[in-house]
């Protein structure tokens, strides 16, 4: 009686009178496949299913290296450098050669490297991490703040206030949350100096991922990326692989349990 | 909660492992950034005061650049090249693939260079040599600059003193 019952009803219904018979300890006549399985996931623990899915443990689980290729970056002018005089010598091991004294980038590194970044991002966005895109270019203002809108996160591409991480409660008067992750699309401001949030990021132990140009010092970023960071179609590029590693990491996001 | 603003010692994850070892931060407060980190090392650690490694970055050069810059010196510029344009070769471009063509027709390099311009000349394929017809044509920079130079009339000596004195 009650195995016709549960062969009419969805499998949650099944459930309810699975359940039902093995307070009756009559278990063995409830044994259609529905019911079957949904007693063997309750057997599993939350724990167990958290280690077999737990995307740490894969080296790309977001599919971050399938969104561009070696070309994409050289047909938006990421191997461009500066010229001779003006290289960082901290820039020399991601140089490629120098052609008439401008100074063009290994992209097979500058490829490596992008991928790592992409995958943190999308590992830190999985989490729920809060990601600030930070520039201080004033050409790439609207490019930054899109890209950041479209990801469903922060961006400060406007002048830096020195003391916005260092002493942000001051500055917004109340409890502030921090950045888990800033990510600089150009690690300069205007005036050809390093720009204060590489150094601040680092003080408030915040990872950060920044496009180094040649003329750029790649030691206190933790994730740099080497390649052009002035034109337009780069940081174009650079907006739309960020925002896709984040929408990635996004839409995987383990649905919340109640 | 503890934390180290010191950027220049080690890097963040030194920092916040040192802190947790420690017991200065509590496990319940660890960043959401320490596992993935920990999973995911940067290629390159970061650290303020790495030292420079010293390589020398080397010049690239083909074995066509000798080729352009005959054709350069001969022929000229055509004043205005598309970088972003894929589609059409430049009249430098055109000599080249002919040149290829050509090479094993030829053992010398003058020779063959001659012979390359002749056929590209009578196709009409690049522009008119700029050194067969004036020295001084003026589409080169360097002449447009030497010939301004010898126009330009010599400026007066001015003396400061008398232009004070005056009036």
């Amino acid at each position: 009686m009650i195995r016709t019952i549960a062969n009419r009803f969805k499998w949650n219904a099944a459930r309810y009178f699975t359940q039902t018979c093995s307070i009756n300890s009559d278990a063995s006549l409830c044994q259609n496949a529905a019911s079957l399985k949904v007693d063997q996931l309750a057997d599993i623990k939350e724990s167990e299913l958290k280690e077999i899915s737990d995307p740490l443990k894969f080296p790309d689980y977001f599919g971050v290296r399938k969104l561009f290729r070696i070309k994409d970056l050289f047909d938006a002018r990421i191997h461009y450098g500066h010229t001779n005089g003006t290289l960082d010598p901290n820039m020399k091991p991601y140089i490629f050669g120098s052609r008439l004294g401008h100074l063009i980038f290994d992209l097979d590194k500058t490829a490596e490297m992008l991928q790592d970044a992409l995958n943190f991002t999308a590992h830190i966005a999985y989490r729920g991490g809060i990601i600030l895109f930070v520039s201080h270019c004033p050409q790439h203002t609207l490019t930054v703040e899109n890209a950041a809108k479209q990801a469903g996160e922060y961006a400060h591409a406007r002048e830096w206030d020195f003391h916005i991480f260092t002493n942000s409660e001051k500055v917004y008067n109340g409890v502030t949350r921090l950045p888990d992750l800033v990510i600089l699309l150009s690690t300069l401001n205007p005036q050809m100096q390093e720009h204060t949030a590489v150094k601040d990021a680092a003080k408030m132990c915040i990872p950060t991922i920044g496009i180094v140009d040649s003329n750029s010092n790649p030691n206190l970023i933790t994730y740099p990326i080497p390649g052009n960071d002035d034109s337009p179609a780069a940081v174009q590029l650079y907006c739309n692989l960020f925002r896709d590693a984040i929408l990635l990491g996004k839409s995987k996001k383990p649905m919340e349990v109640y | 909660m503890a934390s180290s603003r010191l950027e220049r010692i080690g890097n963040i994850y030194s920092r916040v492992r040192g802190l947790l070892r420690s017991g200065a931060m509590k496990p319940e407060d660890k960043p959401i950034w320490y596992e993935v980190y920990e999973a995911f090392p940067p290629k390159v650690e970061p650290q303020y005061g790495r030292k420079a490694s010293e390589i020398t970055i080397h010049p690239i050069f083909y074995p066509e650049d000798i080729v352009r810059a005959k054709f350069y010196e001969r022929f000229g510029s055509p004043g205005l090249i598309s970088l972003a344009n894929n589609e059409y070769p430049t009249p430098c471009q055109k000599f080249l693939d002919r040149y290829k063509e050509m090479e094993k027709d030829f053992s010398d390099e003058n020779e063959l260079f001659e012979a390359v311009a002749k056929v590209m000349e009578e196709e009409k394929s690049v522009p008119e040599s700029v050194s067969s017809n004036q020295p001084d044509s003026g589409t080169s920079m360097a002449s447009m600059f030497s010939s301004a130079v010898s126009k330009s009339q010599p400026q007066p000596k001015i003396n400061v003193g008398d232009l004070l004195t005056e009036k």
